[in-house]
């Protein structure tokens, strides 16, 4: 379903009715361009109420013996809510440094760990000590390319008509009927609340790491398994 | 879920917004009262939408009626009054020529060759030797035209010449003419159309100078009778009354008395409607029979234009030179129209009044330098050679109509409270599930923003093509009532609205066929869209 058919599926269902737009991101009518504004933030709400699966990619970052710092992928919007670095050079993950002034305190006192840490600082991410070259890191984050072109492209924002939405359509034609109703001064606490009972069927449906369920069960955070090996009868 | 159980704890998602109906602008354009206190069934802008007592609607096309009278412009048309319909003619003068245009054709013939001007003033006249049209232009000797055939007429004048006879005019059974910047009149025996003309000196009444520019024949009761008047004007606006019928004698021949008003425009500035004569004048179009009771300072009030005071007055003042002013009286449309020739065989505009309700508004795009009303219809002279029946069809030739109209701003019963404008709803009468463009704009602001019109069906049924039960018929009379989004603050707002008839690519209600010629034949081709009222929504906010 592309944006326009969300739209237009949204248009038809709004009250008071208005007429169904045939085009939105080349309009200049007042009404297209209302809801096209308002599928990229509705689209954005949904991508970052939860970490979608859909959304979710694998970075390796390879060592080169010198850098301690890297550049985020050119898509990254943010980490999983439970997301963590990994070396292929440790049995541990990589140790998240979550407090500026820690991290401060490392560099001055050129702090070296055992197994690494990390931080997402000024853009970019910074692992210390120094990778080897022959040394990688990886880590999951979720893309901020939420649309994507017709010929399959990944993209920030629908700009096109054509474009689509990578997460469920129909959470985007739900969010936009109680935004633009909400725009309009319109009661819309129904129709939000269509949209989050909708919403929460989704994500549990897609079986990411939830906002309010973190974390596995009766195993605290941080706990590794003690042999990841396969036993072999010989 | 957490947040869901915050929301049901607070009073959020509840409408907070008003609603508040408002007639179409039916009491028409407005051009002479304050902007912040204006009526709001009256509009700032209302352009080829017309007003009547129940709706706006958006006025018929022309079409194309004669052509081929050379590239100049149609100075004039000329109705001959036969005594049926069928025996009457339409004349037009243009290129130098008088050409018969009565029937609809693409190449008119030319009835008279050879003149000197195309701007002639004419009347209709009966005599026992049959029923004459007289014209005369002030260039060309005079003429007259039978019913059949098209002569010089002998006239025996002392010191003028017949084609220095400039206006003509009947009265009491007698012509009457004008000498072109004289302030002689002259007038011919009754029941004649040639012969000895005698002289009729003005002069002495006309104390502000000037010279001679119509006569008119003012009743007081509508009909042909003992209380007419002979009404002479001068170019400085000074008004001769005459009573009686031969002026020859002084017992049945009297002034009533001198009056000054505005001074008039152009020579056709006189037109009969009904009981009473109006004058275009530089003050505005004035109703004889209210200005002569006052003095010029107090006609501002009484002028037939007193509501589009301001429109008129920035008019006179700007185009009062060029030729095309004229008042027509179409009895069968309900208006009268007053043509404005903004740029002398260019542009013109018509500021046309329901003679019903007294609304005005305003037609663009009809470019005509003279109009005349034949058997009923309503024809005008282009500024290319052609003469064109208006009031015909829902496009102007093959162009699709533009219709535009800007309400008056309007606080919406709280003038210190700021709003947000949020949604329009414009109920509409029309034929196929169209709208107008909508939009509004603030604060008395240009800054509307119209949405797009929605169109008609496009495959909607050609008259005499359709077929019953398959296509989709055209239905007069359907009401929508389709909100618009739309988006302003501010403490008033004014909305717009804009249609398009026909068919010319996008954004325009009636696309494809409907509209066209086929459907749209003569007369009853019209293209419904009449504007009956609208529903606004807004959010009033805090006083600011």
């Amino acid at each position: 379903m592309t944006v326009l058919e969300a739209c237009q599926d949204a248009a038809s269902q709004l009250r008071p009715a208005q007429a169904v737009p045939t085009a939105i991101f080349a309009s200049t009518d007042p009404f297209a361009r209302e809801l096209g504004a308002l599928s990229n933030e509705a689209a954005r709400a949904i991508a970052k109420v939860h970490d979608w699966r859909r959304l979710t990619l694998l970075k390796t970052q390879a060592g080169d013996g010198s850098a301690t710092e890297f550049d985020l992928p050119t898509d990254y919007d943010r980490m999983p809510v439970k997301g963590g670095l990994f070396s292929t050079a440790h049995e541990l993950k990589l140790e998240p440094v979550d407090d500026l002034d820690e991290w401060l305190d490392r560099e001055i006192r050129s702090f070296v760990g055992s197994i690494g840490y990390w931080i997402i600082l000024s853009g970019s991410l910074h692992i210390k000590p120094v990778m080897a070259a022959t040394e990688s890191a990886k880590y999951y984050y979720i893309t901020k390319y939420i649309a994507q072109t017709e010929a399959g492209v990944n993209k920030e924002k629908f700009t096109l008509d054509s474009d689509v939405f990578r997460l469920p359509e129909r959470l985007l034609t739900l969010s936009l009927i109680w935004r633009w109703r909400h725009r309009k001064g319109l009661d819309y606490t129904e129709d939000m609340r269509n949209f989050e009972i909708a919403a929460a069927e989704e994500q549990s449906r897609d079986k990411g790491s939830r906002i309010l369920r973190v974390g596995k069960a009766r195993l605290p955070d941080g706990i590794n398994y003690a042999f990841p090996g396969v036993i072999n009868a010989s | 879920m957490l947040r869901e159980a915050l929301r049901q704890r607070t009073p959020r998602g509840h409408q907070i917004v008003n609603g508040r109906s408002l007639p179409a602008p039916i009491e028409g354009w407005d051009a002479s009262s304050p902007i912040a206190k204006m009526s709001e069934k009256r509009a700032l802008v209302l352009d080829n939408w017309f007003p009547t007592p129940m709706d706006v609607r958006v006025r018929r096309g022309f079409q194309m009626h004669s052509a081929d009278m050379g590239s100049g412009v149609v100075d004039t048309l000329m109705p001959y009054h036969g005594l049926t319909p069928a025996a009457g003619k339409l004349f037009a003068a243009a290129n130098s020529k008088i050409y018969d245009v009565t029937t609809s054709q693409t190449s008119g013939s030319a009835s008279v060759s050879s003149l000197s001007s195309n701007r002639w003033q004419y009347v209709n006249f009966t005599t026992s030797g049959g029923k004459f049209l007289w014209a005369c232009n002030g260039a060309d000797a005079a003429r007259h035209f039978d019913g059949s055939s098209w002569a010089t007429p002998s006239l025996n004048i002392t010191t003028y010449s017949a084609s220095e006879i400039i206006n003509v005019n009947a009265h009491k059974n007698r012509l009457w003419f004008v000498f072109k910047d004289t302030t002689v009149a002259g007038y011919l025996a009754t029941g004649a159309i040639s012969g000895t003309v005698t002289n009729f000196e003005l002069g002495g009444l006309f104390t502000k100078g000037g010279y001679l520019v119509a006569m008119t024949t003012w009743t007081r009761d509508g009909g042909d009778g003992e209380d007419d008047l002979a009404v002479f004007i001068s170019s400085k606006g000074q008004v001769a009354v005459y009573a009686g019928t031969d002026p020859d004698n002084a017992s049945t021949w009297a002034l009533v008395g001198t009056f000054d008003l505005a001074p008039p425009i152009g020579y056709r500035c006189f037109e009969k409607a009904g009981g009473d004569v109006a004058i275009i004048t530089i003050d505005g179009v004035l109703p004889l029979s209210l200005a002569l009771q006052r003095d010029r300072a107090g006609t501002a009030d009484i002028a037939l234009t007193a509501r589009i005071r301001n429109a008129m007055n920035l008019s006179a003042r700007s185009y009062k030179g060029n030729f095309g002013w004229e008042i027509k009286s179409y009895p069968t449309g309900g208006y009268v129209l007053l043509n404005v020739p903004l740029q002398e065989g260019v542009t013109q505009h018509q500021y046309v009044m329901n003679t019903e309700t007294g609304a005005w508004c305003r037609f663009t795009g009809q470019n005509a330098n003279c109009w005349a009303v034949f058997n009923e219809e309503l024809y005008f002279g282009s500024n290319s050679g052609i003469v064109y029946k208006a009031d015909q069809t829902a496009l102007d030739a093959s162009n699709p109509i533009v219709a535009i109209g800007q309400c008056a701003y309007n606080f919406y019963g709280n003038t210190g409270i700021w709003k947000e404008f949020k949604l329009l709803q414009a109920i509409i009468t029309a034929d196929a599930n169209v709208r107008p463009a909508l939009g509004i704009s603030t604060d008395f602001r240009d800054n509307a923003a119209l949405g797009t019109p929605v169109a008609a069906e496009e495959d909607a049924a050609l008259y005499d093509e359709a077929v019953w039960d398959a296509d989709v018929y055209p239905v007069e009379g359907r009401t929508v009532a389709e909100w618009a989004s739309i988006s302003g603050d501010g403490y008033a707002a004014s909305i717009h609205f804009r249609a398009e008839t026909g068919k010319s690519g996008v954004s325009l209600w009636g696309s494809s066929e409907w509209g066209q010629d086929l459907w749209s034949a003569p007369v009853s081709g019209e293209a419904v869209m009449r504007l009956n009222a609208f529903n606004m929504i807004y959010e009033k906010g805090l006083v600011l």
